[in-house]
């Protein structure tokens, strides 16, 4: 729902925040039906796809052991093993926005070992999956790097290893994270949510001013209990400190979490998972700059290279709160506290322009071309010009009130 | 004017006066190639005495014996304490033919063996001597004096032919066109006018023919006026050997340097096969190439001159020196390819062309001295106008390509070789033979100058000189050896681990030869052409065992890739099925590895190793 412009209407400064939980998070509870109501229009899978999803570990583990012996009985009939791997070209992928599922076609590429050609690449392919095999049969997990340190001689340099990485997740049909192979993660999360990882409960409610610190481990969480309505995903630690010290969560039922300054994937993976699970809208709340739309840009549907993985750590749901260029005047932020846009800046939002998802999102396009109009952006720290408890006492219940946002 | 006898200004010299002071035109000039000019000159001498006396009598050398290592190595122990013996350097100054044995024993001792056995055998020694004092300005800018001692076991001179040793154009080589090394009496005593003009030192000469019980023994100078002046005179002695001669002289010369006399001899051995020879040089090392073939090659054919190879100059010769009274069997019996018919009908066209002239016309039975200068001018231009058959090819004696093939892989120790003789060819009434032999890679090293590529022959003498301007050069660089997997030099000859050999042989080369020198074969379309495909020929089965070669290596190193990768491939799979419930530990990483390298082309060699060791049960 979008706000309407009305001639002489009250400026959203000006507006008096509700705090009246019904009132409030009306706006919000009609956004969650609709995206229920989404996922509901099932349609049929087309054929001849598999599907990759994330996998517990004894049906990742069954599956090695399924192609282990694939292997075998190549080699005892002809003594030529061959790998057949998953396409990952443009053409073989299918990220089902729908469904929100990721499908891969029948394209196969064949890894054979006797060719100079590929013999190292198959070689690099058993090892990984015997890696694999040992990190799911120790219920252990390691990072890429770490993967790549195991066997510097064959692997020869880091990205050969990530590839056959990604690789062996397709053959096996789950995602990377489901091989027990992870990515190292900077995320924090705090709120009304209960969790148990790697056996331990926490309630995030309790945990101090910090939060808890996102495990790459996300097999190893399981999401317990929340009563939250929302979640709130800010760019910055900044943000989440201001947050978290009002004890936010408990005026308005959400999670927070924060990547502190980028989208890594442990802090998407856990948002996609938050989402996936409750079942409840999220909102960004990133800076007034083409930095913060590209952040948001990135929980919304992944980095701009399509690999692999990226549609399993996309949020298509979530939202654009703010802080939005709009918001600079709607909530008369001072000049002073803008700052003008670099060549770069405007690059990246022409870049964004650009972009197909961007397009069909008339709001957002509107947004940035406000955004280029005045060649101003500003930090949501600039929010404080107005007091330090702007943001969480007239900012936020307001737009979320309101229903203003992308 | 007065009217006093005038002396005429022009004296009539002899070749002797000539020659001595003009050793130059036949390689005898301070340089290099001197030290090479020597070997060469008294080597093919020495092959020469071998191969005539062995045609003669065949009886003489015993070629079944196989040479071993052990007599090689006698030879050279021997050799070296002969050396050894003689470490001082002096310069022998012989009084008495005493003196001259003893020295001939010692340096014939360390083959003794070989003249037992009966073996053809020629010595070289070259070595530096102490500079008399009356030379020594010349010691200061580099010039030494060189003692240079030579022997061969071939038939021995009788002493009358001892006398004419030396003397110039004294030749036991006919006129008469054959196949020969190509001297015609200008080397050896140019080689004594040079020894004695440098050094003043005499020639000592000891020489027994296989006829006579008794050796002779000779020290002398040779004179401008032809002759000789002794300083030990010609006696008889007891032969210190059963045949053969031995030539010991000195020489003035630059110091001696590796890549010329070495080279000559290293290269003549090549071709000469059926001789041992040992060469000794002045960093008193010693090379021994022992006889590798068991054949000595067929005495050639004479040849008569071919009607197309004649000039007006030698047609007027020929008609000058026959031996024959009428014309008709002067033209049938001197030249080859000519009938009595052809002969008559030579006469009559002539006389037809006299007639028209109003000339005396000739007769078959006309004297042939005794034609006039008009009439030898007609009867040659009728004579050259014929059509000939092609001169017969059994003048020519080639090597013979598997003999070639045997020796270079026997001295260069190649890891190919291939060799070819083209069919005798004829041009201008000229036959001759074109061989080729290309050696590639093994032990034969990578060069950085192309003249080292290419080993040029003729009449089976190599020729070091005049490299580039020969008709072999220029035919080895026009082949486009890129297309044969070789690189190439500037100059056009390959280049890398690769030796050509090239060898014209017939009865006419001395004619085929650029200049005096007698070192390059003049640019003939005809002869390019067939060197060339003789190369060409050679270079084709070159590329093929290349293309082979990089074959297998390609398959060699794909092999030894997968091989390696195997390893690792089948311990990682192993590492996963071994706790699989469906094998439970049935599974054998040794079987597994065995299986993917089975299927590697190439590994063969491993897999049998393998089922040995599974074989015998360990």
């Amino acid at each position: 729902m979008s706000t309407k412009k009305r001639r002489g209407r009250t400026k959203l400064a000006d507006r008096k925040p509700v705090w009246e939980l019904d009132k409030l998070l009306r706006r919000v509870r009609e956004l969650r039906e609709q995206l229920a109501k989404r996922r509901e229009r099932l349609g049929k899978l087309p054929p001849n796809v598999m599907v990759v999803e994330e996998l517990p570990a004894e049906e990742v583990h069954r599956r090695i052991h399924e192609v282990a012996r694939q292997l075998y009985m190549q080699i005892e009939e002809t003594g030529r093993p061959v790998f057949e791997i998953p396409a990952r070209t443009s053409d073989n992928i299918i990220y089902d926005e729908d469904h929100d599922m990721l499908l891969l076609g029948q394209k196969r590429i064949r890894r054979v070992f006797h060719s100079l050609a590929s013999v190292a690449d198959a070689t690099r392919t058993i090892r990984i999956l015997e890696i694999i095999h040992e990190l799911i049969e120790e219920g252990i997990h390691a990072t890429k790097r770490e993967i790549f340190y195991n066997d510097v001689k064959l692997f020869k340099e880091q990205r050969f290893s990530d590839n056959v990485i990604e690789d062996i997740a397709a053959m096996l049909g789950t995602t990377r994270n489901s091989t027990h192979v992870v990515a190292a993660a900077k995320g924090a999360a705090i709120g009304r949510l209960v969790i148990r990882d790697s056996g331990d409960v926490i309630d995030l409610t309790k945990l101090g001013s910090g939060g808890w610190a996102i495990t790459p481990f996300l097999d190893q969480v399981e999401i317990l209990e929340s009563d939250a309505e929302l979640v709130l995903v800010v760019e910055k630690d900044a943000a989440l400190i201001r947050l978290a010290e009002a004890k936010y969560w408990n005026k308005l039922p959400c999670i927070i979490i924060t990547g502190k300054g980028s989208a890594d994937i442990a802090t998407r993976a856990f948002l996609r998972k938050l989402v996936k699970e409750l079942k409840i809208p999220a909102f960004a709340l990133v800076d007034s700059d083409p930095y913060g739309h590209y952040i948001f840009s990135v929980y919304l549907r992944g980095s701009k290279k399509l690999s692999y993985e990226s549609p399993f750590l996309a949020t298509p749901e979530i939202k654009l709160l703010g802080v939005l260029s709009k918001d600079l005047d709607e909530f008369k932020i001072p000049k002073e506290v803008r700052l003008p846009m670099t060549k770069a800046d405007i690059e990246r939002t022409e870049q964004l322009l650009k972009e197909p998802f961007v397009q069909r999102n008339k709001k957002w396009v509107r947004d940035l071309e406000l955004m280029l109009e005045r060649k101003e952006k500003a930090e949501i720290q600039a929010l404080a010009s107005h007091g330090f408890k702007y943001l969480t006492d007239q900012y936020l219940p307001v737009k979320i009130e309101t229903g203003d946002w992308i | 004017m007065s009217k006093e006898k005038v002396v005429g200004e022009i004296k009539q010299s002899t070749i002797a006066e000539f020659m001595r002071k003009r050793t130059q035109l036949v390689g005898f000039e301070f340089g290099f190639n001197k030290h090479m000019q020597y070997v060469a000159e008294f080597l093919d001498n020495a092959l020469d005495a071998i191969e005539s006396f062995y045609w003669r009598f065949p009886e003489a050398y015993s070629l079944e014996n196989n040479i071993s290592n052990d007599i090689l190595d006698e030879i050279v122990s021997k050799t070296k304490e002969m050396i050894e013996k003689n470490k001082e350097n002096e310069l022998k100054e012989f009084r008495v033919a005493e003196e001259v044995i003893e020295h001939v024993k010692e340096f014939i001792d360390p083959i003794r063996t070989l003249l037992d056995m009966k073996e053809p055998v020629v010595v070289i020694w070259l070595r530096e001597v102490e500079t008399p004092t009356f030379l020594s300005n010349a010691h200061r800018q580099n010039v030494r004096v060189y003692e240079f001692t030579i022997f061969d076991n071939g038939g021995g001179m009788i002493p009358q032919d001892l006398k004419k040793f030396g003397i110039y154009l004294a030749s036991s080589k006919s006129e008469k066109l054959r196949q020969t090394r190509g001297s015609q009496g200008f080397g050896a005593p140019s080689a004594f006018t040079d020894a004695q003009n440098t050094t003043g030192k005499p020639i000592t000469v000891v020489s027994k023919h296989y006829s006579r019980d008794k050796a002779t023994v000779a020290s002398f100078f040779t004179t401008t006026k032809n002759t000789k002046d002794y300083v030990i005179h010609p006696r008889n002695v007891e032969p210190p050997f059963p045949y053969g001669t031995f030539v010991k002289l000195y020489y003035l010369n630059i110091m001696y340097k590796r890549g010329y006399a070495d080279v000559y001899v290293e290269r003549a051995a090549l071709l000469n096969a059926h001789v041992t020879i040992v060469f000794i040089d002045p960093y008193n090392e010693i090379h021994v190439y022992p006889r590798r073939v068991s054949e000595f090659p067929p005495e050639p054919k004479y040849a008569k001159p071919h009607p197309a190879s004649v000039n007006i100059g030698e047609f007027q010769d020929l008609l000058r020196d026959t031996k024959q009274r009428t014309l008709l069997s002067f033209l049938s019996k001197t030249f080859s390819r000519m009938s009595s018919e052809k002969a008559k009908k030579i006469i009559e066209e002539a006389n037809e062309e006299l007639k028209k002239l109003g000339l005396p016309l000739i007769a078959k039975n006309t004297d042939p001295k005794k034609l006039t200068k008009k009439q030898i001018e007609v009867l040659f231009k009728v004579f050259t106008s014929q059509k000939y058959l092609a001169p017969s090819k059994d003048t020519v004696v080639p090597v013979g390509a598997e003999v070639f093939k045997k020796v270079v892989k026997e001295m260069l120790k190649p890891e190919f070789v291939e060799a070819v003789t083209r069919p005798p060819t004829s041009g201008k009434g000229l036959s001759y033979v074109v061989e080729a032999c290309i050696a590639y890679g093994g032990e034969i090293p990578y060069t950085t100058s192309s003249s080292q590529v290419l080993w040029r022959f003729v009449n089976r003498t190599p020729k070091l000189r005049d490299n580039s301007d020969c008709a072999i050069w220029k035919a080895a660089a026009s082949v486009n050896w890129k297309n044969y997997k070789l690189d190439v030099f500037e100059n056009g000859l390959p280049r890398g681990p690769v030796r050509l050999f090239v060898h014209v042989a017939g009865p006419f080369v001395h004619v085929m030869f650029k200049g005096q020198s007698k070192q390059a074969l003049a640019e003939d379309k005809l002869l390019i052409r067939e060197i060339k495909l003789a190369l060409e020929e050679v270079a084709r089965k070159l590329r093929s065992y290349i293309t082979g070669k990089e074959t297998a290596e390609k398959k060699a190193k794909r092999a030894y890739v997968l091989s390696k990768y195997a390893e690792k491939f089948a311990k990682s799979l192993y590492n996963i099925l071994k706790t699989d419930i469906e094998f439970d530990g049935s599974i054998d990483p040794e079987t597994l590895l065995r299986k993917m390298k089975s299927s590697i082309e190439g590994v063969e060699e491993t897999l049998e190793k393998v089922a040995i060791v599974e074989a015998s049960g360990s």
